[in-house]
């Protein structure tokens, strides 16, 4: 794929925009110094900085001058379905699929813990419906152990095969330096 | 041959890229109240649009119910509940001077659905909200809301963006069935006048017509679809009862 439009400018503004926190299109051309050399460059700049405002990462406090507020973070897909959900107050699976983009095995999985917390129920029709309304997500906590049970084993399994490699290396070193004498 | 099946997959109608490019537009002109309506007819996927907006934006969905007719207090109190305000304030000024300090520190967009089942007042409320919280409200409704606007010159003046939702044209359901079916089924020109026509411009009813014309495709076991199927397709959809 061809890198023509990956100059590497956004996260290098980006970086002076954090420093500074309020700033000028000036300033932004002033803190990447050699990186800004023509009026192209600058051009880029200003088309970073208009980005930027769009997805909300910066704002206008006045003409001209603006402020970093930060990269704002997508809502994850368990975020999108709850929204859906207290939305619509009763879903099929294949809402959640097309409003939540989630796969239909992971739409099912969560529905079945909102079912298990109270939050749901599985009527004959398919549909799911709300019956109580946290107002705040609920977690998978079940899944989330899991999971940390799962990685923690991955880890410990990943260090005694390192601890092993070394051994061996060990004894390897030690064969190489008997051979020697 | 092997099934056909549904997927379910939101697909951007000529409406619902009308109601992102102005819910782009209402974001870029923060820093002070504005408001947005969406209106159309029943069925043409206004609330499903405003959902996915919704489900993918940081914004916040308050659909009103008849039953606060009375009570400026309970929309209120709803409204600082989706702002995640706990306990919600018991008097109305606290309620909204609450909700107004929530939407000043986190900036979220409102998305009110039916409000024009509610007094005229509650416009007020909601003008009133979005000039001091400086965010933008988006109201959702059917063609009342024109009406139940025009009353209030000043909510006017502050209406930024108006989005009207119409009957979906031919295209958008061939489209729709198209990506709907995995491109399993594409229909022809003649079919998808004749769907187009039955529907009268009714989204709900051309997903349910859908449902049953997979299901007699697969009975069937063709992906050829005639102008029969379509109709009874439609006939079961939308009488509940097939060719009837």
């Amino acid at each position: 794929m061809s890198n023509k439009w990956h100059t590497g400018l956004t996260p290098a503004a980006r970086e002076v925009m954090k420093k500074l926190g309020r700033f000028r299109t000036q300033d932004i051309v002033d803190g990447l110094g050699s990186m800004i050399q023509t009026y192209k460059d600058r051009r880029r700049i200003k088309k970073a900085i208009y980005d930027c405002r769009k997805r909300g990462e910066i704002t206008r406090t006045e003409r001209g001058l603006y402020e970093y507020v930060g990269k704002m973070k997508p809502p994850e897909l368990q975020e999108k379905m709850w929204k859906v959900l207290r939305a619509k107050r009763s879903v099929e699976k294949e809402d959640l699929q097309e409003l939540a983009g989630t796969s239909e095995s992971y739409a099912y999985e969560w529905l079945q813990m909102l079912a298990r917390n109270g939050v749901v129920r599985h009527l004959d029709n398919g549909r799911w419906q709300m019956i109580y309304d946290p107002v705040e997500m609920p977690l998978n906590k079940e899944k989330t152990q899991r999971l940390r049970g799962r990685r923690l084993k991955n880890k410990e399994a990943a260090i005694a095969a390192l601890a092993k490699a070394m051994q061996a290396i060990e004894e390897a070193k030690t064969a190489i330096s008997g051979l020697k004498e | 041959m092997e099934l056909i099946k549904i997927v379910p997959d939101f697909i951007i109608t000529k409406n619902v890229r009308n109601f992102n490019v102005a819910m782009d537009y209402l974001a870029m002109a923060e820093g002070e109240g504005r408001l947005g309506i969406v209106y159309g007819e029943a069925g043409l996927g206004k609330s499903r649009a405003a959902t996915k907006w919704h489900a993918d934006n940081p914004s916040i969905y308050v659909r009103a119910c008849e039953a606060w007719d009375t009570s400026p207090t309970d929309y209120l109190k709803e409204i600082c509940k989706e702002l995640l305000i706990r306990p919600a304030p018991k008097r109305k000024g606290a309620c909204f001077s609450a909700a107004v300090d929530s939407l000043l520190k986190t900036p979220r967009t409102v998305i009110i659905d039916e409000l024009e089942k509610l007094p005229p007042r509650f416009l007020e409320i909601t003008r009133d909200l979005s000039d001091l919280s400086l965010t933008a409200i988006v109201l959702i409704g059917e063609y009342e809301l024109l009406s139940y606007m025009d009353q209030n010159s000043r909510v006017w003046s502050r209406t930024y963006q108006g989005v009207e939702f119409k009957p979906v044209e031919i295209a958008d359901i061939m489209m729709y069935v198209k990506k709907s079916t995995g491109g399993r089924i594409v229909l022809k020109e003649e079919c998808a006048s004749v769907l187009h026509t039955k529907l009268g411009g009714n989204f709900r009813l051309a997903r349910r017509t859908l449902l049953h014309l997979v299901q007699d495709c697969n009975a069937k076991k063709t992906s050829d679809v005639t102008v029969e199927m379509i109709k009874i397709a439609f006939n079961a959809a939308y009488t509940g009862r097939k060719n009837k």
